[in-house]
């Protein structure tokens, strides 16, 4: 799918995720095409929220990046404390992923050829073709 | 690095069942608000997560509060009403303006130029 966005403020969620957790919240309920664009406009406007707020709070903190904590502390203020768990639950999800990625890259390369042997075989070839092309 | 778009590996597959928004699309919205600098990978992280939620919430509240239940349909003015009815929606006031009939519309424009045309 094309992007339209040329613009900073043109910057959306793509219009199909949100009409794939639409479908799964509301399982054969008929949503009208601007519903759906206004729920994809509200979710860059939550998004500007939490992250106003969650800066709010880093700069108050005298750190200079948005930690976790601060994003958990702005859904907090702005009455999303709901979420909270759910979200919580996920990044830690994400991290066992993160870390599953890192052992198995790092296997791959322990069983895979070493650089150097590589490295002497692609030289092998470029040394065969420059023969064979002249 | 992105640990966005789900590949067909199993670790990233995994990732699918956690977050379906991209994140990469998050960070740069995030991003394009006033003064945000620099975010941290789990923040951005809980950021999609909540925006997912956020998703679901609104349209399950809207549908059940709306007008549309009956006739099991959800559409915009179901969204609007909700925005205004319910304290932690109140902040997408600003973008859920209630349709008016052009009709109106172009009274009011007319009775602004009115009022202009009397200096």
């Amino acid at each position: 799918m094309a992007s339209s966005s040329g613009n900073d403020d043109d910057l959306t969620i793509p219009r199909a995720a949100i009409n794939k957790m639409i479908k799964e919240t509301l399982p054969n309920v008929r949503v009208a095409n601007d519903a759906r664009e206004l729920v994809v406009n509200c979710c860059t406007e939550f998004i500007h929220l939490i992250s106003s707020e969650a800066n709010e709070i880093c700069n108050k903190s005298d750190k200079k990046t948005i930690s976790p904590e601060h994003v958990i502390n702005a859904l907090e203020s702005l009455g999303f404390a709901s979420y909270i768990t759910e979200v919580k639950d996920v990044l830690q999800e994400c991290k066992t992923v993160a870390l599953k990625r890192r052992k198995a890259s790092s296997r791959l390369e322990n069983l895979g050829i070493p650089e150097e042997e590589l490295l002497r075989q692609q030289q092998e070839l470029f040394a065969k073709y420059s023969c064979s092309s002249s | 690095m992105s640990q966005t778009n789900p590949d067909k590996d199993s670790p990233a597959s995994e990732a699918k069942k956690t977050i379906s928004l991209p994140t990469s699309r998050v960070r740069l919205i995030m991003k394009s608000s006033p003064d945000v600098s620099s975010i941290n990978q789990d923040a951005l992280f809980l950021t999609t997560k909540a925006t997912e939620l956020f998703v679901q919430h609104l349209a399950l509240t809207s549908f059940t509060n709306g007008s549309g239940r009956e006739a099991n349909t959800l559409d915009y003015s179901d969204l609007a009403k909700t925005a205004e009815e319910t304290d932690i929606f109140h902040f997408l006031t600003d973008i859920l303006p209630k349709k008016i009939l052009a009709r109106d519309y172009l009274n009011s424009l007319e009775q602004l130029q009115d009022e202009d045309a009397d200096f």
